[in-house]
């Protein structure tokens, strides 16, 4: 496969939807599990979005996929859980336009989009 | 007899001929090379539609409708890699590389209601043929070699799958100019660089006010040759120019002529340009032209070979994209060969198009309405008839 030469800066237009419902939904879930989520939250987007780089804003997408994951087996706040599961889906199912995944993420979309088909 | 005049300026023909001509015809894409790799991708414009054919993951070609289905903004642009998605530029949405939406961004706010799933490329046939690869958005055509027929198998001998599309990155006049000290003693670096027109990912494109069959049909005849070119005529011997017609194509032979021309830049083109090593023995002695129906014509050269395709945008407007094709080991004495063929044939098309501009007007005449053919002009009455066929009523217009 050849890769096409993605600009530094499009990874950019995958955060919008992130941005506008992620911190809420973390929230939720974060507090249905008992967790804390100052790293998750509103702050850290806009810190990303500001600061950040393609493989900083994979890094907080596998934390949010994480948090689905624990939200997904303990069955608390389960339409956040959806809602943010189909959110980063669509975020893994972008990626490929914009920049390249590793195998992790890879591993990452495919357990999202197994999750999603199972509820 | 020649078509009806009107049937050049005419808009509801040229709408019929846009569905009934160019949207069930095989149509070049481009070069094999250039879709090599899954992710590759190459675009072109057929009836209007703007098309982009990818090679998928699994290694098959595909050709889809390159317009978004959400704002129609072209997706992708020119030749290159896409890597494993198809993305929009204009708002990201995300095409898989078998025409589905993969997702696109702030996806929930299009509503619960709207199904994504349901989202996808128009896709078109694809196929290849002699190094090129052709398109169809006619979904019941028939398959590529039975619909060109016997020309099919002259145009695999020609070898274009072992050539290269030239790009801009081709043209190196300075270095053509240092290498050729004669050439270098007469000519500017800026009157090389003249010769060389603007390339847009190995295409060059130009405009015309001229219906497309306008400039087809003189492509089609070399009776205004000796009227028309002089120059030409001095290269080419005209006595045995001959086209050959197949059912949707014409095969036409132009020897070249032993004599030297007294013209310098024609001499020197006759006793410097050698045949690619790719090139078929049989055509080494001579320039041969081709054309696919309904608007695609092959030049072939000894040192390179040219295609030149008619995209409609107008009954009175046409645009044309031109695709070259090189050795891949082409030397430097091949490449200026090449530049002085580009010059010589580029006052050809300066010729031919200041005699379509008089066409042009001439067949807005109130007091013409069509003209005979002389036996030089098969290939024209072949076209014509080509066309009544595909256009029934074309010739009726009042």
């Amino acid at each position: 496969m050849t890769h096409r030469k993605f600009g530094r800066h499009d990874w950019l237009g995958l955060t919008p939807e992130v941005e506008r419902f992620g911190p809420l939904l973390v929230d939720r879930i974060a507090a249905a599990l008992g967790e804390s989520h100052d790293a998750l939250g509103e702050a850290r987007v806009e810190e990303l979005i500001c600061l950040g780089d393609a493989a900083a804003w994979l890094a907080y997408l596998g934390a949010l996929t994480a948090l689905v994951d624990r939200g997904a087996q303990s069955g608390v706040a389960p339409v956040e859980t959806d809602i943010l599961a189909g959110i980063l889906r669509d975020q893994y199912r972008l990626a490929p336009g914009v920049l390249v995944l590793t195998e992790v993420d890879m591993a990452r979309s495919q357990h999202l989009e197994t999750l999603l088909e199972q509820r | 007899m020649t078509l009806n005049a009107k049937a050049y300026a005419d808009p509801d023909v040229f709408e019929r001929e846009r569905r009934e001509v160019f949207a069930k015809a095989w149509i070049i894409a481009g070069h094999i090379a250039e879709v090599r790799e899954p992710g590759d991708f190459t675009t072109t414009n057929i009836a209007g539609e703007p098309v982009v054919v990818v090679r998928d993951a699994d290694g098959t070609l595909r050709a889809f409708s390159n317009v978004c289905r959400h704002r129609a903004a072209q997706l992708a642009t020119g030749t290159g890699s896409c890597g494993k998605v198809l993305r929009c530029p204009y708002h990201g949405w995300t095409y898989r590389l078998d025409g589905t939406l993969a997702a696109m961004p702030e996806g929930r706010g299009f509503g619960e209601d709207f199904d994504r799933d349901a989202v996808r490329l128009p896709e078109f046939k694809v196929d290849t043929l002699a190094g090129l690869v052709f398109v169809s958005m006619d979904p019941e055509i028939a398959p590529l070699r039975e619909w060109f027929g016997d020309i099919a198998e002259r145009l695999e001998s020609l070898n274009i799958e072992q050539l290269v599309p030239v790009t801009q990155r081709d043209w190196k006049p300075r270095e053509i100019l240092r290498g050729i000290p004669d050439v270098l003693r007469s000519r500017s670096t800026d009157d090389a660089k003249a010769l060389i027109p603007p390339a847009e990912h190995g295409r060059w494109y130009a405009e015309y006010d001229h219906n497309w069959k306008t400039l087809s049909d003189n492509y089609l005849e070399g009776y205004h040759v000796p009227i028309g070119h002089p120059g030409l005529l001095r290269m080419l011997d005209y006595p045995k120019y001959k086209p050959t017609l197949y059912e949707r194509a014409v095969w036409i032979d132009g020897p070249l002529r032993d004599n030297p021309s007294r013209d310098t830049m024609e001499r020197l083109y006759q006793r410097l340009h050698r045949p690619m090593a790719e090139f078929p023995a049989e055509l080494r002695n001579q320039w041969t032209y081709i054309h696919l129906w309904p608007g695609q014509f092959i030049d072939i050269y000894p040192e390179s070979i040219d295609i030149w395709q008619m995209q409609p945008l107008g009954p009175l407007r046409t645009r044309t994209c031109s695709i070259v094709f090189r050795s891949p080991n082409e030397t430097l004495q091949d490449r200026f060969v090449r530049t002085i063929n580009q010059r010589f044939n580029s006052e050809v098309m300066d010729e031919d198009v200041t005699l379509c501009d008089g066409v042009q007007q001439g067949l807005g005449s109130l007091t013409y309405t069509r003209g005979v053919l002389n036996d030089n002009e098969a290939a024209v009455g072949h076209f014509h008839d080509l066309l009544r066929t595909a256009v029934p009523g074309i010739d009726d217009a009042p």
